[in-house]
């Protein structure tokens, strides 16, 4: 079976300018979305997720940030290419986003209702009734009880669950093709995060989208996702469906984040936090990237960058000992900060 | 809202008693006899003058006429002008309205310049644009009104010949040409501020995260802009503007001395001048509610503008 795959970046840079010079936020990624399916982008702050995200959306803000080069195709058309005009009518359209805090991500001076209602005028040229009658629709669909009220309510008097129902309502108005939710429950309260990944579950199953799920918390990818792409300092280190990535993980990144949940099952004896921080992106180390933190690092990691290995068709990794890195003898003990 | 309104306006009584009953203790204060200044350089007899006093009154103690005063006043009675035999309502009356159009001519055209170039060099931040504007905030906020107006009239009326220096005009289309230099002046020195707040009201509200959502909607950006972005970005504006439309009035002063224009301003100066007490009493009662009308409509104006703002 060969479909062309919905979203496929290839080789995507971003950099931004500073004082220092120009950063790679994201430094040669690539991704692929099938149609229907659902990606899971992990890794911490600062690792290039969101903004390989707003890339998709082209809202990087230039300047300071620059694509430096790679493509981002949607359905075979590059994105990067694309007019200004024409990046807008897909913007909310065809791809829409999802971010990670409604309350400061909806404008406080304007109506729940009115804040959707203008996209849908935007995108299907509704006069303002019909896109009233479409947002109470929509309102309905994602959850929100007393539709017809809330269309007047101002964010302020929503709850964070009902917020994010509302950015989700706005993100679904056109129907969209990829759902881009840049870590959409982070800023909620965890019994309403499982509300809300319920709801997007649901909603994938009826729309029929692909998305992109951009989140720091690999239990939300178990739950969500059907491949993972797990990315440290602006690349992707490991790339795999769900069950090879958590039984058994290629890179001793993607290996460090799972034992640093915290969990009961494994008895408690295996949390462990990944000691010191991401480096900064101006001043890279010279080999890998995540060898200054690495328990299993060897002398070639500290000197030469690894290139992706491939450890099964769908299943590689950032890493010279990609698969077997746990042969290496784990150091005890890591000094903690790299930068 | 209702009851902001009423409130407001209920506090305005006391209020512009206190400042009347400060400015009408402070008259008695400046030195000079009004009698004596109100005869001017004719020779009179103590007699007479001593007839002029109890005519005005000037003859009571201060606090005897500070009652005769508030009974007058309770009635709606400024008092009669000691210099020019009129009522001081009257003379307020007639001068006010080229007093308000040169305040309200100026402060649209603050406006009118102020916040489009405020929201192009927060477009257009560390260019060119953005430079000159920042020059043209620098000017106008350093140099004084009555500075920009001898500027403008020599300017426009001495070299170019194309509008009037002096006077506030027949009405009409010559009322425009002659207030279009002083309102200029003014709007100039007040624009520079206006500028400035808007540009970086405007950096604000763009970094906001909501204009985001706006992009990712697919939304032009010109409606990101304007609507999402400017929406936010008045709250600061309205504030100033509100402090600005007050301070205009008081401002008018230097502008319309300069310009020789006959406005609430002119009026007040003379009046100080002379110690003529009843004018600068009963226009600073006019000026006092001004004040604290502008107020109001901007607290109004935060309660439309913000839905968070409820009263």
């Amino acid at each position: 079976m060969t479909t062309t795959p919905l979203l496929q970046i290839e080789n995507l840079q971003v950099e931004f300018a500073t004082r220092g010079g120009a950063v790679h936020a994201v430094d040669g990624v690539n991704l692929t979305i099938e149609p229907g399916q659902t990606l899971g982008l992990v890794g911490e702050s600062g690792s290039g997720k969101s903004v390989t995200a707003r890339a998709i959306m082209r809202l990087v803000p230039t300047p300071p940030g620059r694509y430096a080069g790679g493509r981002i195709l949607f359905e075979g058309k590059d994105l990067l290419g694309l007019s200004d005009g024409e990046m807008q009518s897909l913007r909310g359209g065809q791809i829409s986003m999802v971010f990670q805090d409604p309350m400061t991500f909806l404008n406080p001076v304007f109506t729940a209702g009115e804040q959707v209602a203008e996209a849908i005028r935007a995108h299907q040229g509704a006069s303002k009734g019909e896109a009233r009658a479409k947002t109470i629709e929509l309102f309905r669909t994602v959850g929100i009880p007393n539709a017809e009220e809330r269309f007047s309510a101002y964010p302020h008097e929503l709850s964070g669950g009902l917020r994010q129902r509302v950015m989700i309502s706005m993100a679904l108005s056109s129907r969209p093709k990829l759902l881009i939710a840049d870590e959409p429950t982070t800023a909620l309260d965890v019994t309403i995060q499982a509300q809300i990944l319920d709801l997007l579950r649901h909603l994938q199953d009826e729309f029929g989208m692909s998305i992109l799920l951009i989140t720091h918390d690999l239990g939300v990818v178990a739950e969500m996702c059907d491949k993972v792409a797990v990315m440290y300092a602006g690349q992707i280190v490991e790339e795999a469906s769900i069950e090879p990535i958590f039984d058994a993980p290629a890179h001793p990144y993607t290996s460090g984040l799972l034992e640093a949940i915290p969990s009961t099952s494994n008895d408690g004896a295996q949390f462990r936090p990944i000691p010191g921080a991401p480096p900064d992106l101006a001043r890279l180390p010279q080999g890998c990237r995540f060898a200054p933190r690495c328990r299993y690092r060897q002398a070639i990691c500290q000197t030469t960058p690894p290139p992706r290995v491939a450890v099964s068709p769908a299943h590689s990794a950032r890493c010279h000992f990609a698969g077997d890195f746990k042969k290496n003898e784990p150091e005890p003990a890591i000094a903690g900060r790299t930068s | 809202m209702a009851r902001l309104i009423i409130t407001r306006l209920l506090t305005m009584i006391p209020l512009m008693f206190i400042v009347a009953s400060v400015v009408f203790l402070m008259l008695r204060f400046v030195p000079g006899d009004p009698a004596r200044i109100i005869v001017g350089n004719q020779r009179i007899t103590e007699e007479n003058l001593q007839n002029i006093r109890v005519q005005y009154r000037l003859d009571k103690p201060v606090l005897v006429q500070y009652g005769y005063w508030v009974k007058d006043l309770a009635q709606g009675d400024l008092g009669r002008s000691f210099r020019q035999r009129a009522d001081v309502n009257t003379l307020i009356l007639e001068r006010l309205n080229v007093t308000a159009q040169l305040v309200i001519s100026s402060f649209l055209l603050s406006m009118i310049i102020s916040i489009p170039l405020g929201i192009i060099s927060a477009l257009r931040r560390n260019t060119w644009v953005d430079f000159s504007a920042t020059i043209f905030s620098l000017i106008g906020a350093s140099s004084p009104v009555y500075f920009t107006g001898i500027i403008l009239i020599l300017l426009f009326s001495y070299k170019l010949n194309w509008l009037p220096a002096l006077g506030e005009g027949d009405g009409g289309w010559d009322t425009v040409k002659h207030l279009a230099l002083p309102s200029l002046a003014l709007g100039f020195s007040l624009a520079c501020v206006t500028t400035r707040l808007t540009r970086s009201a405007m950096i604000e509200a763009l970094s906001q995260d909501y204009i985001e959502t706006a992009r990712s909607k697919g939304l032009s950006a010109r409606t990101v802009v304007m609507k999402h972005a400017f929406r936010n970005a008045m709250i600061p504006i309205v504030t100033v503007a509100g402090l600005q439309f007050g301070a205009l009035v008081v401002g008018t002063v230097l502008i319309e001395y300069t310009f020789g224009i006959g406005g609430l301003g002119s009026l007040i100066v003379q009046a100080v001048q002379v110690r003529d007490y009843p004018i600068v009493q009963g226009a600073t009662i006019f000026i006092a509610a001004i004040f604290i009308l502008v107020n109001l409509i901007v607290d109004i104006l935060y309660a439309v503008i913000d839905p968070r703002i409820r009263y």
